[in-house]
């Protein structure tokens, strides 16, 4: 039987229910002391001096570094940042020094210890402020506090705009959201000169790698870099936040231990990565029949103190979204620009959650304004399969419409669906929203797209997985354990993925953009091919018949013509092993994808693979209380095929409550004097297991050709439309329009006495 | 100087073993659990009582382990998520975790897990209802939720049914 196709636990699973995982901060080495990190109290500061003598006369003490012990500049996008601060202070939380002692109590005592004497300096919170002229600068090279501007246009937007018979506006704010991963950013760093260890779980180890070495002064082979099991990621563990391996590896350079730094949950919400707040001013031109034009927008993205991967974040953001749709030109600028905030970075959906809560909010705006039915208008405007879209992408499979009839035909037929009309405080309402996202991102890593996998079978028939892309939870290594079991044909519970390790793994360049399941799983499906093959012709000579006429199944290679004729794997892989004097089987393969893009229009086929979704909400607002339920989602996504579908839906619910989250309650909030207010999870609201809806999913099946098996990707998707989706039906129960996230309780009341729809 | 807080000597039987450990008292359990005895199974999202990844069963209570001072857990009788398989066999809870897809990057599995074991101990068969509140103290950020209800609510049948002496089956 197929395992393709087929829910399949995570292999990983019985060490996770057991407690016997183990995540960076179980890790305990000989001689490892502990690290805590000074911070900025001030959003912008001058560091006039910094005294470490009576901290570092302390007992207990083994290292105190600062700025003057972190001399190499980095940066994911722009080199803009040290391991500790230099000079100034850039937001309230940013890393002044750090101390190494046998305690944490022994290094929170070191650390008030330690004397910094600041001379404050005037600060900036809003992007909007922060572009004008007279703004103080955080980095003084980047006027007008602007780290990039992306310009593009598409087609004569002009000429677009100036055909069009209705035009929809609107200027729509999304706030600073938190990952929210259980596991606070951790790391373990040993220094043995001239090599570095890092025990550290990066979505991204090996590009993690290079900065790391270039921030340290090191060369990338002095260091191997070693992950645990990561407790969530979500794109806040890509590569940006590497503040923590950095400081553990400055003190152990120091010291001359290992060294563990843990993050408190305030310190990763005050100093993580969060997902940026972005000011999305747009506009859409149509035809009265609906026929969409043009699009003109500008979006203005808050990059906090330092540049991290924000940069490519807003490329994408710039451009991803509206290839759902068939425009025939538009106009975008983009500013990526500096506050003294916490820097910002990736997460889930990679900026498409803030495009398409722009996006799909002037999309229920037209249907309005031209009197036609949200689903109406969508249907008439989406990308097709065979398409070629404005920026270039091309679609070879694209299941958008199946998607949104899908979703309309599961809410009509739900037989438990409320439709009794509103009461006179809670009413209710319909939104829906469409998403897009890549399977690898051709915009994300500059000299290639690929993967390389090396898969071993061992003399006992087991299966032994290396790959560079590591699973940040959400699976990825079940779904390469997967491909290698279908493709040579042996359990799947033979298969092992070997932990990420720089040492031993091969070159990954990581998991984000979606791209693990197309990127690496081909890759082992490349590889584990070629062990198959090499398992049938050694079969072939040692069971002398001919390979055509081999299969392996259950790991045991079989002959369809003569059903005596067999042999386990594992007989010949030991046969292999003794005849070649030690050479295991083993094969290796590259997958690359052909994709590209410019780097300065943003033009191009980014990626091998688009998966697609529609999400349909129900919401019930209390117009006296501003509260507002999600009850039910309704969900379809073409993912191409579905390799594991209890795994799939995981993603998918896991998804759609991050965005409800992020619609509805999700913000960081920050104070006057830039300090965050809710570095918690009692004043940080995640969804709660008593929040969540009910979730009905369907899938599209198309088949990619260039995916494994057919499959696209999914993990980011799942969020993607559903912030979008949630503000739609607020809309349309309110018949009043929210332009900012997350729409929270006084902006729903305000809203419900403006707007006055009943149904 | 670096103070070091005055120890004691305290006594609990974790898992069904005795151990005597010296603890500063006011440090939380979950530090003494995991640094001290090192059974790390026993997680810690917050340190604050607000994501139950640290929960374990004290005295027949699930208690955030994070806010419990050692030194009232002199004398106590714990279970934490290393203390549920037997001779290698699986709990039904962890079984049905697995079973069901109620886990992905696993960190808040070990609380959630022990959340459930406290509501099934004491409610063998609970309503959705009841679970949704048992579990409302645990956080998670992954899978949404949705399969850790499906979870404990196979779990309590497959627990059900071994009660009744049948044979446990794998999901449903
Ligand atoms: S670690 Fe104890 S509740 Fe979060
Ligand atoms: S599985 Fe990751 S937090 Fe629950």
């Amino acid at each position: 039987m197929s395992l393709i196709g087929t829910s399949l636990p995570r292999i990983e699973s019985r060490n996770k229910v057991t407690g016997r995982a183990i995540y960076g901060d179980d890790i305990s080495l000989p001689g490892m002391v502990i690290g805590k990190i000074l911070r900025s109290p001030y959003a912008h500061a001058r560091i006039v001096s910094v005294d470490t003598s009576r901290a570092e006369s302390m007992d207990g003490v083994f290292a105190v570094v600062t700025g003057a012990d972190a001399q190499y500049i980095f940066g994911e996008n722009i080199a803009d940042e040290y391991p500790l601060a230099r000079g100034k202070v850039r937001y309230v939380g940013d890393e002044v020094a750090a101390v190494a002692a046998v305690s944490e109590a022994c290094a929170v005592a070191a650390l008030n210890a330690i004397e910094v004497a600041y001379e404050t300096l005037p600060a900036v919170f809003e992007p909007i402020e922060a572009m004008k002229e007279d703004a103080p600068l955080v980095h003084e090279s980047s006027p007008r506090n602007v780290a990039l501007h992306v310009d593009f246009k598409r087609g004569d937007p002009e000429a677009a705009f100036a055909e069009a018979d209705v035009v929809v506006e609107g200027e729509f704010y999304t706030s600073n959201v938190y990952q929210g991963y259980l596991e606070p950013v951790n790391a373990v760093a040993d220094w043995q000169p001239p090599r570095l260890t890092l025990y550290t779980a990066l979505q991204s180890p090996y590009r993690s790698r290079i900065n790391i070495a270039r921030a340290l002064g090191l060369s990338v082979s002095q260091i191997r870099i070693v992950c645990p099991e990561m407790g969530g990621g979500f794109g806040g563990k890509v590569s940006t936040n590497l503040k923590v391996p950095l400081i553990a590896a400055l003190l152990s350079m120091k010291c001359g231990r290992p060294v563990k730094i843990t993050l408190t949950r305030e310190e990763d919400m005050e100093a993580g990565r969060p997902r940026a707040g972005t000011v999305v001013r747009s506009s859409l031109a149509l035809k009265k029949d609906g026929t969409f034009l043009a699009k003109k927008t500008h979006i203005i993205y808050d990059n906090g103190a330092y540049t991290g991967f924000s940069a490519s974040v807003m490329k994408t953001m710039a451009v991803r979204a509206e290839n759902i749709y068939r425009f025939k030109a538009c106009e975008t600028q983009a500013d990526l620009v500096y506050t003294n905030k916490t820097p910002t970075g990736p997460y889930r959906g990679f900026g498409t959650p803030m495009a398409l809560f722009a996006l799909e909010s002037l999309v229920d705006m037209a249907s309005e304004k031209i009197g036609m039915d949200p689903l109406e208008i969508r249907l008439k405007n989406i990308a097709q399969k065979g398409d070629v879209t404005l920026h270039g992408y091309v679609f070879n499979t694209c299941g958008l419409k199946e998607c949104l009839e899908s979703v309309k035909k599961m809410r009509d037929a739900d037989k438990e669906r409320q439709v009794s009309s509103c009461s006179t405080t809670v009413k209710r309402g319909y939104g829906v929203a469409l998403c897009i996202h890549n399977s690898g991102n051709r915009l994300s890593f500059g000299p290639f797209d690929g993967s390389t996998a090396i898969v071993r079978c061992e003399e006992d028939g087991y299966i032994t997985v290396f790959s560079g892309e590591q699973d940040c939870g959400q699976g990825s290594d079940s779904v390469l354990a997967q491909i290698a079991a279908e493709v040579i044909g042996v359990g799947y519970d033979r298969v092992r993925v070997l932990t990420k390790d720089s040492e031993v793994s091969p070159f990954g360049i990581g998991t984000f953009a979606s791209r693990v399941t197309m990127m690496g799983g081909n890759a082992v499906r490349l590889a584990a091919g070629k062990v198959r093959d090499r398992l049938i012709s050694e079969a072939a000579v040692m069971l002398n018949c001919k390979p055509q006429e081999l299969f392996i199944s259950n790991g045991i290679v079989q002959s369809k013509v003569d059903p005596a004729k067999h042999i386990e794997i594992s007989e010949i892989a030991r046969s292999v092993l003794h005849k070649t004097r030690g050479e295991h089987i083993l094969e290796r393969a590259v997958f690359f994808a052909n994709t590209e893009v410019d780097q300065k229009t943003l033009y191009g086929n980014v990626s091998l693979g688009y998966c697609f979704g529609a999400q349909l909400c129900e919401v019930e607002v209390d117009v006296e209380t501003g509260k507002v339920r999600v009850p039910k989602v309704y969900a379809a996504y073409d993912v191409g095929k579905v390799l594991n579908p209890m795994g799939a839906e995981g993603q998918l619910q896991g998804g759609i409550v991050q965005g409800i989250g992020m619609a509805l309650t999700e913000k960081l909030a920050y104070g006057e004097d830039g300090r965050l207010q809710n570095p918690n999870f009692r004043d940080y609201r995640m969804m709660n297991i008593v929040d969540i809806p009910e979730v009905r999913i369907e899938f599209i099946e198309t088949n990619e050709p260039n995916g494994p098996f057919g499959a696209k990707s999914i993990a980011e998707a799942s969020m993607d439309p559903t912030p979008a989706a949630v503000a739609n039906a607020v809309a349309n129960a309110l018949g009043a329009r929210a332009f900012r996230l997350p729409i929270e309780p006084e902006h729903v009341i305000t809203l419900a006495k403006g707007g006055a729809r009943c149904c | 100087m670096c103070e070091i807080g005055s120890q004691i000597a305290i006594s609990m039987k974790v898992n069904g073993k005795t151990y005597e450990v010296l603890v500063d008292p006011l440090s939380p359990l979950s530090s003494v659990l995991r640094d001290q005895l090192r059974l790390t199974g026993t997680k810690v999202g917050c340190g604050k009582g607000e994501c139950g990844a640290c929960t374990v069963i004290m005295d027949g209570r699930a208690v955030n382990s994070c806010l419990v001072m050692a030194g009232d857990a002199d004398g106590s009788e714990i279970v934490t998520i290393e203390g549920l398989a037997s001779s290698g066999k699986l709990h039904p809870i962890q079984e049905a975790f697995v079973e069901t897809g109620a886990l992905q990057c696993g960190f808040c599995t070990p609380g959630m897990i022990m959340s459930a074991k406290a509501l099934l101990d004491s409610n063998p068969s609970p309503t959705e209802e009841e679970i949704r509140r048992a579990l409302s103290g645990n956080l998670c950020r992954c899978t949404g939720y949705h399969k850790i209800i499906d979870a404990v609510r196979i779990a309590s049948k497959l627990i059900g049914r071994n009660t009744n002496q049948e044979p446990v089956l794998r999901g449903s």
